[in-house]
């Protein structure tokens, strides 16, 4: 076992998932060679939009459907070559988080079935003892141990998350999978089960893969973030450093259907509207106090100039103002658009260039820990980092106050 | 005023008979604005949206107050008389497409159903209007999609055909319950910004029911918080946001995360939400006092046994709170 298995508790290597289609031979591939690391106690999310792969890659990870090529290693032990009696003595060392709790628990188990019954079958204590441990399970999600007896329906939606997780830990795993724990929620009542996720991952010494469409809740709750486009791991960075300033235009795009801060969001509209391509704006008072801010923020405009830097801009604002709405619902969609063509996969991309259609970009590390599918990569997160430095700067905010 | 709402007292059914459900609601809702009503499950919020449109389940009655559409009060109408106003007036946007259409008609037929209910075209135009609309909200190829099955849209693009006959008869009033909770954050986005273009087109003014205060934000004029069938604030948006007065939609904002950018997402993201903990009391078990009182972080001695009134905080902004 070598250094590097022992620090990255789950390595996802080439990862392949292809389904059958019914029609004819050919097969939907819904995950494309995706890769990435989680460290021990450490929590990656996986984001995108519904039919990017991203629970596909879930499922394959737990062994739930069967990966067509690539490595899944656990702990140093290579999950794809296992079967029958081998996988499910692994099996307690992976559990998962479902969506929705009403479908995933058995309406007619008591809550103290469904947690012993994990017990059971991978052998953890007597019956008396798993009873006890069911009691201390509960207790540990925050619920009441008179609710041993009690059936799923007896339960609001939030304790019943609540029941999912404990029998999630039944079996005392080391990794958790989470498809999406909270979108089944209420606001509040999502805010309880993600503290709660927190610090269960904190006192179990959980690695937890973390499977959200929501970028808010993904930036809570995790350390290294991929997002997922058609089947591509599209781009991977840590946490802050991807909301920092993504660096692939479909993040942008992503990233501007969640952006709810309403501050921020007034402040980016009304950077746009100002015509940042042509100097950060044309009132001269406002130049000179965009002036001042220059030495605090790198500005683009100063920097220097690349051929494609006006158009950089253009497509922040693009994926920030103008894309969602002018798609009609299907721009990115990502099943709708024709496959097989040998470019980049993001079809609809405001920078792409000829380039871009005939060489598929490749995940590439264009700065230490960022990972990103897009040649433009570092010229679109210097960019965009200028234009949030200034959407969220103070002074900015005062200057849209007194305008 | 579109919908005058006021001191509106909803009672449903519970083991130990009738309990207040909603009570003393007030709204307000010119022509071409939007209200969003924000508040947890259980709160109270589909059922005043059911109340206004006449559909309350069976058990569930309005005990006191008015309902006023266009200045006709509604809760003195009778069924055919409300049946008339549906869909022509006021119509409602459910949350799940799937369930709210029919699998077995075509989108066409549905559309084309309730714009000959209302007349609102002769039915030789009927198809070329179905199709016009289908293209207003943004979908492709409108006459291919005139005659396909509800399953074989995506939940954004159905989304968009409720949207049409929510629409199509031209309303005063159109009630969106959670129209984008069950959709993807991307089309969310694009569903909320279809509905302010079809708000500039038709002036209609929109009821958005939501759990998401930050989602209501990107729609809503104005927003008025709801919790256990009470109203704890309203407010223009800006102002309920920015400075909200009380200490429950001071916890539904600490309690979503909320998305950091740029340099704020340099600083670190607090380990834990500010979550509310608990739940909200079922109707019957409401506190006496204040709604919120059981889960009230700064809760006062006279909080147990006094309700607050609304108390302005601002201009035309109010909060029902002690402090």
């Amino acid at each position: 076992m070598t250094d590097s298995l022992v620090k990255n508790f789950l390595t996802v290597r080439d990862l392949w998932v292809s389904y059958p289609s019914r029609a004819g031979q050919d097969c939907f591939t819904a995950v494309k060679g995706v890769g990435f690391d989680i460290p021990q106690r450490r929590t990656m999310g996986l984001v995108g939009e519904s039919g990017s792969g991203k629970s596909s890659t879930a499922l394959a990870v737990m062994r739930l459907i069967r990966a067509s090529a690539g490595s899944i290693s656990l702990g140093g032990v290579e999950l794809t070559s296992l079967t029958g009696r081998a996988l499910r003595a692994q099996r307690p060392k992976f559990q998962m988080i479902f969506q929705d709790p009403a479908s995933s628990l058995n309406p007619r188990q008591r809550a103290v079935d469904i947690l012993t019954e994990p017990m059971h079958l991978c052998g953890l204590g007597q019956k008396s003892q798993r009873i006890e441990m069911a009691r201390e399970l509960l207790a540990q999600v925050g619920l009441s141990s008179s609710s041993l007896m009690l059936f799923p329906h007896q339960f609001s939606g939030g304790q019943r998350q609540r029941l999912v997780i404990a029998r999630a830990l039944a079996t005392r795993p080391e990794l958790v999978v989470a498809d999406e724990p909270v979108s089944a929620l209420d606001a509040a009542v999502q805010a309880q089960i993600l503290n709660l996720l927190g610090s269960l991952r904190d006192n179990f010494g959980l690695t937890v893969l973390f499977i959200s469409h929501d970028l808010g809740v993904v930036q809570h709750a995790c350390h290294e973030v991929g997002v997922m486009y058609r089947g591509l791991l599209i781009e991977r960075a840590p946490t802050e450093k991807l909301f920092s300033a993504p660096a692939h235009p479909y993040t942008w795009a992503l990233l501007s259907a969640s952006v709810t801060d309403w501050g921020l969001r007034e402040a980016l509209k009304t950077i746009f509207g100002s015509g940042l391509e042509n100097g950060v704006a044309a009132d001269p008072d406002q130049k000179e106090k965009a002036a001042r801010k220059k030495s605090l923020t790198p500005n683009f405009e100063t920097t220097q100039p690349v051929s494609s830097t006006r158009s950089i801009t253009k497509s922040i604002k693009w994926a920030i103002s103008g894309c969602l709405k002018e798609s009609g619902g299907q721009i990115l969609n990502p099943r709708l658009s024709e496959d097989g063509s040998e470019g980049c996969n993001f079809l609809q991309c405001p920078l792409a260039e000829e380039k871009c259609r005939t060489q598929e970009p490749v995940l590439t590390e264009f700065e230490p820990g960022h990972l990103s599918r897009c040649r433009l990569a570092a010229e679109i997160r210097r960019q965009g980092q200028a234009v949030l430095e200034l959407a969220s700067s103070p002074a900015f905010g005062q200057m849209t106050a007194a305008a | 005023m579109v919908l005058a709402v006021e001191n509106l007292f909803i009672h449903g059914p519970s083991s130990s008979g009738p309990v207040a459900v909603v009570e003393s609601l007030t709204l307000a809702l010119p022509a071409a604005t939007t209200l969003a009503l924000v508040g947890e499950s259980g709160c109270g919020k589909t059922i005043t949206a059911l109340s206004i449109m006449g559909l309350l389940p069976p058990g569930f009655f309005i005990t006191s107050g008015s309902v006023k559409l266009g200045g006709e009060e509604l809760t003195f109408l009778s069924k055919t008389e409300l049946r008339q106003r549906r869909g022509k007036s006021m119509a409602m946007i459910f949350q799940e497409p799937m369930t709210a259409l029919n699998p077995v008609m075509t989108v066409g037929r549905q559309i084309t159903e309730v714009l000959l209910t209302h007349r609102v075209c002769p039915p030789s135009q009927a198809r070329d209007k179905a199709i016009a609309l289908l293209g207003q909200v943004g979908l492709k190829e409108p006459e291919k999609r005139f005659s396909s099955y509800p399953h074989e849209f995506s939940g954004g693009m159905r989304q968009r055909v409720m949207c049409v006959m929510a629409i199509c008869a031209n309303p005063q009033l159109i009630i969106a319950d959670e129209p984008t909770t069950a959709l993807d954050a991307t089309v969310q986005a694009q569903i909320l910004e279809l509905l302010r273009e079809l708000q500039s087109q038709s002036g209609a003014a929109i009821l958005l029911i939501t759990h998401n205060l930050l989602a209501a934000s990107i729609l809503a004029d104005r927003l008025t918080v709801l919790y256990a069938g009470s109203v704890m604030e309203t407010g223009p948006t800006a102002a309920v946001l920015n400075s909200p007065a009380h200490p429950y939609t001071r916890g539904l904002l600490g309690s979503q995360p909320r998305l950091r950018l740029g340099r704020d997402a340099l600083c670190g993201i607090p380990p834990t939400l500010a979550a509310i903990s608990g739940q909200v009391p079922p109707p019957g078990r409401r506190p006496l006092g204040c709604a919120f009182f059981s889960r009230c972080p700064q809760a006062l001695k006279d909080c147990r046994d006094n309700r607050p009134h609304p108390v302005s905080k601002g201009p035309e902004h109010q909060a029902a709170c002690f402090r």
